[in-house]
């Protein structure tokens, strides 16, 4: 019901221009009602939910930084599981690690969870980092626990997927990390977000930290994130193709590729770093449609369940991805992995390496158990009543179905702000969106 | 034996003593016993084979002529490694020891000394304009830009090229050849390999005043080149969180090669 007001809403502003002055105040008022608060002034250009995933924010609507001056950062590793054995492929991230950007002065702590297969290391998390630096926090960001290092180096049972044991792994690593960092920083309160995958996550963290209460987050903000595990995976599973085998997996690979590589060869090459560079890309020749801005979003998750994939299958020995007599030498070809792990969905990953692992511990537990145990509706009450934790998405998220959507406005309240659009965390950048998440921290539990 | 084994032990203690105050001293998973035996196929497999099999001449991810894979992986490891305990931290020590400008300067000069190659290879090639443009740059950048301190050219909006004698041998036809995976200097092939050779070869044949010459005699201002350059490198190890890195990165090198090559 909400998700229809929005679009009510949306639609009314849009036309505002030529609207009296009435009409106009009506538009406010329903919009307010939708959205729980007055999101009246976000203007946002890309109505196509796919096409702000991939495009971003327009440059002029982008967070403005204040300073220039560059992060202090480093680099630290966490020795989790000392005496676990690796295959020698693996040795490389035995130890996981994270990165903190830290104030001189006492500072509030936030910590950053990855999305989906994301390191400490990838452009969301970084992005955050600095923006939450240049508030005046340290920022400590964590890889994903669906991330190769993090399964190897921090899961305890190396099947991630399981919520409240990621969450548990995580916690452990978080604890850690202070330890580690306790030296060389003053922290005046812990904070916690995630974006994505990690929004959720974030979420059965701070559920796990109000029972064993070795850390004590003051607030908790979800980015963006899945509502059901199941669902977000077979939204996205579903952009490659609803048949299982895609009908021509290299046609499919190389054509998004190919429209990439005849647009540097017409326009020279560009700078990666280029912050308008999706935005040339869409207004040239080559840019990309509808189904193909679906298949670019979905081939991008694909190479992360690939990773996902192999991993849990190479460490657990179930044979499915890499024959069990293989062994893992830094020296072995991968390609036939790599091809294999492609060829999984997210589902599949469920079917075959969650759920069979998942019935060898809870043997009475029903495939929809734990689909629902995974997700957010197995923390509603929590959700719903504790006022720290709070979450920002958008009304066209595309991992999330209208009912999702609903969901999170329902069981948050006014601790919800939904944008009318953004896509998957397209408008992360965005001003409007950046004012939210300072503003959530900002202000003292509770209120907002 | 035993005192590795006393080691490791000593080393996991804190480790360990953290866990217990998580509360959640439980046993890592153990890995199951290694059963001899091959593939579980669960029955999604069909197909595969086909579906990713490209066109005749088509490179992919999967099928690429990397005969030496075995020694190109380790190496890639080897300089994933040296990138992080020793290039990485040399970055940022320079970074910390140098303010912005005189980074700056410094990539100007030895970008404009590089222009040397970039020059001789446009000649190579034939493509008269760009090598003008690459000869006034050089030119310009020496003179007013003070010895390449700084890059005047570009203010004038002189076009910047950048032509390395792997891209004339490509220009000429000669395909890229084996993958090769160059200790420090990365992913490369036999074409480009031969042309890395070549370029240094005419840098240090190419006398400017010796400036180049001098450089490379001297170990420290050779570092300081190779410390600048990795700092103005976007890419670093781990980044794609992938455990297919290699792939990826071997199958864009070649993709962009090729892109540099027909432009």
């Amino acid at each position: 019901m909400h998700h229809q007001l929005t679009s009510t809403a949306v639609t009314c502003r849009r036309n505002r221009r030529r609207l009296p002055w009435l009409f106009a105040a009506l538009c406010s008022l329903l919009a307010a009602a939708a959205l729980a608060d007055d999101l009246a002034g976000y203007v946002y250009p890309i109505s196509d939910p796919f096409e702000a995933t991939v495009t971003g924010t327009p440059v002029e609507l982008k967070h403005k930084f204040r300073h220039k001056k560059p992060m202090r950062l480093d680099d630290f590793e966490l020795d989790v599981f000392p005496e676990r054995e690796l295959p020698q492929l693996f040795q490389s991230v035995r130890k996981l690690a994270f990165t903190l950007a830290y104030q001189e002065a006492p500072a509030p702590l936030l910590f950053v969870i990855a999305g989906t297969g994301g390191s400490h290391r990838s452009s969301t998390s970084r992005y955050l980092q600095r923006v939450f630096y240049q508030a005046g926090y340290h920022v400590i960001t964590l890889s994903s626990p669906s991330s190769y290092e993090f399964i190897t180096a921090a899961s305890e049972s190396q099947y991630p997927g399981i919520s409240d044991e990621d969450a548990r792994d995580l916690y452990r690593v978080m604890q850690m990390s202070l330890e580690q960092v306790s030296g060389l920083i003053s922290i005046t309160g812990v904070y916690l977000t995630g974006y994505s995958l990690g929004g959720l996550q974030a979420a059965f963290v701070s559920h796990r930290d109000e029972q064993e209460q070795a850390i004590g987050f003051r607030k908790v903000l979800l980015l963006n994130p899945p509502v059901s595990l199941y669902t977000s995976a077979s939204l996205l599973d579903n952009l490659v193709g609803s048949e299982r085998g895609i009908k021509n997996a290299h046609d499919y690979y190389s054509r998004l590729f190919g429209k990439f590589t005849e647009y540097f060869a017409e326009n020279g090459m560009i700078r990666l770093d280029d912050e308008a560079f999706m935005f040339k890309f869409q207004e040239s020749e080559q840019s990309l449609t509808r189904e193909e801005l679906m298949a670019l979003i979905g081939a991008s998750f694909r190479f992360s369940s690939a990773g996902l994939v192999f991993t849990v299958d190479a460490l657990n020995r179930t044979g499915y991805v890499v024959e069990r007599h293989q062994e893992l030498t830094l020296g072995t070809p991968l390609e036939q992995y790599f091809k294999r792990g492609l060829w999984w969905r997210f589902t599949d990953y469920f079917e075959y390496l969650l759920l069979p692992y998942w019935k060898g511990r809870q043997p009475q537990d029903s495939r929809e158990h734990l689909v629902e145990r995974i997700s957010l509706h197995a923390l509603r009450d929590y959700l719903a009543s504790n006022r720290k934790i709070g979450v920002i998405s958008n009304a066209d998220e595309i991992i999330l179905t209208p009912e999702d959507v609903d969901f999170l406005t329902d069981t948050f309240g006014s601790r919800a702000t939904i944008f009318p659009h953004g896509g998957h965390l397209g408008n992360v950048q965005h001003r409007d969106y950046v004012a939210r998440m300072l503003g959530f921290f900002s202000t003292a539990t509770g209120g907002s | 034996m035993e005192e590795r084994l006393r080691r490791r032990l000593r080393q996991s203690l804190p480790a360990l003593a953290l866990l217990g105050i998580a509360g959640c001293a439980s046993q890592p998973a153990q890995l199951p016993p290694r059963d001899p035996g091959g593939l579980v196929d669960p029955g999604i497999y069909e197909g595969m084979e086909e579906s990713f099999k490209p066109p005749p001449g088509q490179r992919t991810f999967f099928e690429v002529n990397d005969p030496w894979g075995p020694v190109n992986r380790k190496l890639y490891v080897f300089n994933s490694y040296l990138d992080n305990y020793v290039l990485l931290p040399a970055v940022r020590v320079y970074r910390t020891a140098l303010p912005e400008p005189v980074r700056q300067a410094l990539t100007n000069f030895f970008t404009n000394l590089n222009e040397i190659t970039t020059f001789i290879n446009l000649v190579l090639q034939m493509k008269g304009v760009e090598a003008l443009s690459s000869g006034a740059r050089f030119f310009n950048n020496t003179t007013v830009g003070i010895l390449g301190l700084m890059d005047a050219a570009t203010h004038m909006g002189i076009p910047k090229y950048e032509e390395d004698l792997g891209q004339t041998l490509g220009h000429y036809g000669a395909g890229p050849g084996p993958y090769i995976v160059l200790p420090l200097f990365g992913p490369s092939s036999l074409r480009d390999t031969a042309g890395l050779a070549g370029d240094f070869a005419i840098s240090y044949k190419v006398n400017v005043f010796g400036v180049r010459q001098a450089i490379w005699a001297s170990i420290p201002l050779t570092l300081m080149e190779v410390v600048q350059i990795r700092d103005n490198l976007a890419f670093s190890y781990g980044d794609l969180s992938s455990p297919f890195e290699y792939e990826m990165v071997r199958y864009l090198y070649l993709e962009s090669r090729e892109l540099d090559i027909r432009q």
